[in-house]
């Protein structure tokens, strides 16, 4: 189980904040930047909540700190809502920050690509959405009992979609992920790979939709 | 004769030498307090006159800069000890709000209430949704009447930008029966402060959730040297004064039925005018439309 560290003074946020993530996170509380330190310091840690404003040292000071020995993911709680602030906050070194208040699930979610993003080969991705199953090591999609083939980029594109559940990406977006390459409008390589990959689903489940596309700019998973 | 008209000669010679003595310190007092004026320094007048009548005049200026230095030095402390309390208080009044927000969302997801108590949390949930975004919008106007925001122009793809702000909300759009027409040349690339452009079409995207009905069509274009960000939605009722929507606090739904502050559309034109655009609005029977052009800088 990962373990998060919450340095947050108010008692009633640290009580909320383990209450949502007791269940799949082992959580620890600090009260205040040197207890959150000393904490960090004497036992090891998968990320840190960190609360911007604490009394004594304040959050940027807490980040400083633990930046100069560790690289640690650092979800920064802050209480601005000044964008140019916030883009300081990044600057400074956390990776990511959340305003308050905030959505809870959107928390869990940007826990969840925080732990993802650091934890190197302990990438679990998710392979399994309704009726159908991914198989990475053959680049192909199984209903259970018949697979088919998947072309690499139509495998990449259905894994970013099965990954992101209710993320809508745009054309734009996808085709920057999948391809890793800057997009210079080229839709109809991307139009043609989804309509491919559609027909393939369908091919072997066609009592579900997989693949929504949005006001035709954006698609997600259905 | 002779005697007379030397001694005349003496005094004018005299009165001359007075008069240039004077034009001369008047000449250092004008440097300086010009160089005061132009620098805003703090400095005072160093007289280096005998002159009593302009000693005495320095003696003035300099109390009167002082006192102008004094009410200077008093204003910035009290608006940094404003900006301060701002800062405090909205750190205040956000931390009590996530909690409660927070458990209001945690109890939303048991199975375990009955449909009553649903509805309640619902409710709550719902009110302090509408309290976060008020709050959001109070203390942005505070910043904009304090002058506080400085656009920190880039060349932005606001193609994107607008793209990915009306994907934000397409669940929500779906769930009241809006239809969304969408019509963004792609990839416009413009000189822009790319979070207070995002402010605006938020805030616009955001009455069509809250008054629009049907259907919206939203359109993005350069045309010559503009760039034209139109927004048409049908609403719900009619408008009475649609001019009158940009002034601060108006409000139509006096009954406030919808927890409307009357200041977005106010914020939508002053950050709007901030980059250099134009804002107009325009309404016929359920007809709304907002028009943002913005020119280049």
């Amino acid at each position: 189980m990962d373990k998060i560290l919450i340095i947050e003074d108010n008692n009633d946020m640290q009580q909320l904040l383990k209450k949502v993530f007791s269940a799949q996170y082992e959580t620890v509380s600090a009260f205040s930047g040197t207890e959150g330190l000393l904490l960090f310091e004497q036992q090891t840690f998968q990320l840190i909540l960190l609360d911007r404003m604490l009394p004594g040292k304040s959050g940027d000071i807490v980040l400083q700190e633990i930046r100069k020995s560790s690289e640690i993911p650092v979800i920064m709680i802050t209480a601005l809502d000044d964008s140019s602030e916030k883009a300081q906050l990044l600057l400074v070194g956390a990776d990511d920050y959340i305003t308050k208040p905030f959505d809870i699930d959107e928390l869990q979610a940007r826990i969840v690509v925080q732990l993802r993003n650091h934890s190197g080969q302990n990438i679990k991705d998710i392979l399994q959405y309704k009726n159908l199953t991914l198989l990475p090591s053959e680049y192909a999609i199984s209903n259970g009992k018949e697979k088919c083939m998947l072309k690499r980029k139509e495998f990449d594109i259905l894994k970013l979609l099965f990954n992101n559940p209710q993320m809508i990406f745009t054309k734009e977006k996808l085709y920057e992920m999948v391809w890793a390459e800057k997009y210079y409008g080229d839709e109809n390589t991307i139009n043609v790979h989804i309509s491919n990959l559609r027909k393939k689903l369908a091919q072997l489940d066609d009592t579900e939709q997989y693949i929504e596309t949005i006001w035709g700019i954006g698609v997600r998973l259905a | 004769m002779i005697t007379i008209l030397s001694i005349a000669l003496v005094v004018l010679g005299g009165i001359i030498g007075y008069l240039l003595y004077v034009l001369f310190d008047y000449r250092q007092i004008t440097k300086q307090i010009s160089f005061i004026n132009h620098e805003r320094t703090n400095q005072q007048l160093k007289c280096n006159s005998r002159n009593k009548n302009v000693v005495a005049l320095d003696q003035q200026i300099n109390q009167l800069l002082d006192a102008q230095q004094k009410v200077t030095r008093k204003y910035v402390k009290s608006q940094n000890q404003l900006n301060l309390a701002i800062h405090n208080i909205s750190h205040d009044l956000r931390t009590p709000l996530t909690v409660a927000s927070g458990y209001t969302q945690v109890l939303l997801k048991t199975n375990n209430l009955d449909s009553d108590a649903k509805k309640q949390l619902a409710s709550i949930n719902r009110n302090l949704n509408a309290l976060t975004k008020n709050l959001d919008l109070l203390l942005l106007y505070n910043r904009l009447i304090e002058k506080r925001i400085t656009p920190n122009l880039q060349q932005v793809d606001v193609s994107k930008i607008t793209q990915q702000a009306i994907l934000n909300i397409y669940d929500a759009l779906k769930e009241k029966g809006i239809f969304v027409n969408l019509d963004i040349q792609p990839q416009l690339v413009w000189s822009m402060d790319e979070a207070i452009f995002q402010r605006i079409i938020q805030n616009i995207f955001g009455n069509i959730l809250d008054h629009g009905s049907k259907q919206a069509t939203i359109f993005l274009r350069k045309e010559g040297t503009e760039l034209i960000l139109l927004v048409k939605n049908q609403l719900l009722q009619p408008i009475k004064n649609p001019q009158n929507l940009i002034d601060r606090f108006y409000t139509e739904d006096l009954a406030r039925k919808t927890k409307n502050s009357g200041l977005g559309l106010y914020i939508v034109a002053e950050l709007t005018k901030l980059l250099n655009g134009k804002v107009d609005i325009a309404t016929h029977d359920l007809e709304f439309e907002i028009k943002l052009v913005f020119k280049i800088v």
